[in-house]
């Protein structure tokens, strides 16, 4: 099935896809700031209006991707930290932490490591994502 | 959300970080800790305090705070709350996501308690990206209106030069050669910029990885000496094994990189670090706190150009880590002789210039005892084809007489006048 992304893309010059894939098999955290998902979760700083004062598409596509971390059972206490450590700064910012599936048809992942979080990813929804394909596996507090 | 009294903020442009913007951790999606300097060159700390979805804004904190305390912050020696309680106020900084902001002066007071940071609000472990670019940033006084005088400009040069090449030393073990240059002075500023440049011959891939390692320890070496030796007992390196964690745990960092190299000092890696910062703080010992500038703030410049505060030095440092140093110990002035006139003395050429009559050699002391010294042969008019040359050639010793130059017995030099 082939996802199209005339959204993610009508507005760049930049090819975010490069390096993405779908994944609707992996687990992967998402900090929110309700135990619940609602559709602003999966807005992008592009989509809240934010524009980078800077033409690099590394910054751009990271503008336009929704951060995940990817879970599995050896990484999952690792990833905990590196939310739980910022918890004490702000702890009213995004304190809970939700494990999701992603659908097959709802977009693409890329895998965009920093030196803090060796597990980011950047999602980028496809044109067919409704919050109602995303899986919800486990809402916790941080 | 919550809602504070609206105040006047008195000083336009005091809350607002327009130079050094440092971000200390970004969760993925936004600047969680940032720091920086407004237009008045005021250091500001700055938290996101949450983010409010339904009316699209974030709230930051930005905190103006003192050098000292942005130092005691990045060692997790203060926390985030702490800083609030003695400063007592705050700005607040309500930014929509069109980027429009709505600045608050407020008290910490007026912050509801489950939106103030935890008791245990201390800086996260971060990792920045070192490079070997260096700046020592000269504080307080003259300094603080862009004057300071020549004098006093070059001696703090000179000695962070010296520094910085004693706290490198180490790298002539590793096969790596360095050299520590100062960079161009920036107009109206009193930054002055150290880069210190690596090379090794050969093994291109490892070189990279170990860079990176390198620079790591020389910024944790810089942390140990500013942050954590003033805190040291002053018994930390009288011990057959230092005790210390930190300096264990820097000295283990230290290593690991004799380790890859499959090298070690000849006195041990331990005895290695501990003459290392002795050197290197003798060489900063003298620096004078004077009218130009009261302290010494020293940062590491990350590969995106941010300013990583490593430490900060002023009057009290040099007293508070002194005894814990064999710096005061005074050496013995240097007793030097010459021979009264031409001794006879064997020795083998393995340098000489047959243009300038000067050369090295290893002078015989007893049959198998030999010393390196300076060779310096005059009135010859053929240097060519010579007595020196052909011990140089065929690798035997020869007897000349001379005069030698001994520095505490030892031989320096032999002039030989033909």
């Amino acid at each position: 099935m082939s996802l199209s992304f005339e959204s993610l893309n009508n507005d760049t010059s930049c090819n975010c896809l490069d390096g993405a894939y779908p994944d609707d098999q992996s687990s992967f955290a998402l900090k929110t700031n309700k135990p619940l998902l609602r559709d602003v979760d999966f807005s992008s700083k592009w989509d809240k209006g934010e524009r980078p004062e800077t033409d690099d598409c590394k910054v751009i596509c990271s503008k336009k991707g929704v951060s995940l971390s990817l879970l599995n059972t050896d990484n999952v206490n690792e990833v905990n930290s590196i939310y739980q450590k910022l918890f004490p700064i702000a702890p009213k910012y995004k304190p809970y932490i939700t494990t999701i599936k992603l659908a097959a048809t709802s977009g693409l992942v890329k895998h965009t490591p920093s030196r803090n979080n060796a597990y980011h990813f950047d999602f980028y929804k496809s044109d067919s994502f409704e919050i109602s394909q995303i899986k919800l596996i486990e809402t916790k507090n941080l | 959300m919550f809602e504070v009294k609206d105040h006047k903020v008195l000083i336009s442009g005091l809350d607002k970080i327009v130079d050094n913007k440092t971000i200390l951790f970004n969760d993925g999606d936004n600047d969680i800790l940032y720091t920086g300097t407004n237009k008045y060159g005021n250091r500001l700390l700055c938290a996101i305090m949450f983010e409010d979805d339904d009316e699209g804004f974030f709230r930051f904190m930005h905190i103006l705070i003192s050098d000292y305390q942005y130092k005691d912050f990045l060692n997790k020696r203060i926390t985030l709350r702490k800083i609030l309680e003695e400063n007592e106020s705050l700005f607040l900084i309500d930014r929509k996501y069109n980027g429009e902001e709505r600045v608050n002066l407020i008290s910490f007071d007026e912050i509801p308690e489950d939106f103030r940071p935890l008791n245990d609000s201390y800086c996260p472990d971060f990792i920045d990206d070192p490079s070997f670019n260096y700046v020592i940033s000269l504080k307080g006084r003259q300094s603080d209106l862009h004057l300071a005088t020549p004098y006093d400009v070059n001696d703090v040069n000179t000695r962070f030069s010296q520094f910085f090449e004693s706290a490198t030393n180490f790298f002539n073990d590793l096969d790596f050669d360095r050299t520590v240059y100062i960079e161009a002075f920036k107009a109206g500023s009193f930054r002055i910029e150290f880069k210190i440049v690596v090379n090794e011959s050969g093994q291109a891939s490892l070189f990279h990885l170990e860079k990176q390692r390198i620079n790591d320890f020389i910024n944790s070496y810089i942390e140990y000496v500013f942050n954590d030796l003033p805190q040291e007992p002053e018994d930390v390196f009288k011990h057959e094994v230092v005790q210390s964690n930190l300096f264990k745990s820097l000295e283990a960092q230290l290593e690991s990189l004799y380790d890859a190299k499959e090298a070690k000092p000849k006195a041990g890696v331990e005895q290695k670090l501990i003459d290392s910062i002795n050197y290197a703080v003798t060489r900063i010992k003298d620096i004078p706190f004077n009218s130009s500038f009261e302290r010494i703030e020293l940062l590491n410049q990350s590969k995106k150009g941010e300013d990583i505060q490593l430490g900060i030095m002023d009057k009290s440092f040099i007293p508070s880590v002194e005894r814990k140093l064999p710096i005061s110990e005074q050496k013995p002035p240097k007793k030097e002789t010459t021979d009264e006139s031409p001794m006879e003395y064997s020795i083998l050429v393995y340098s000489f210039n047959t243009n300038t009559g000067n050369g090295a050699a290893f002078v015989q002391l007893e049959e198998e005892r030999f010393e390196k010294v300076s060779l310096h042969v005059k009135g010859l008019t053929n240097y060519q084809s010579s007595i020196y040359t052909n011990s140089m050639d065929k690798g035997s010793t020869v007897k000349v007489k001379g005069k030698a130059k001994r520095v505490n017995d030892r031989i320096k030099n032999i002039t030989i006048e033909n």
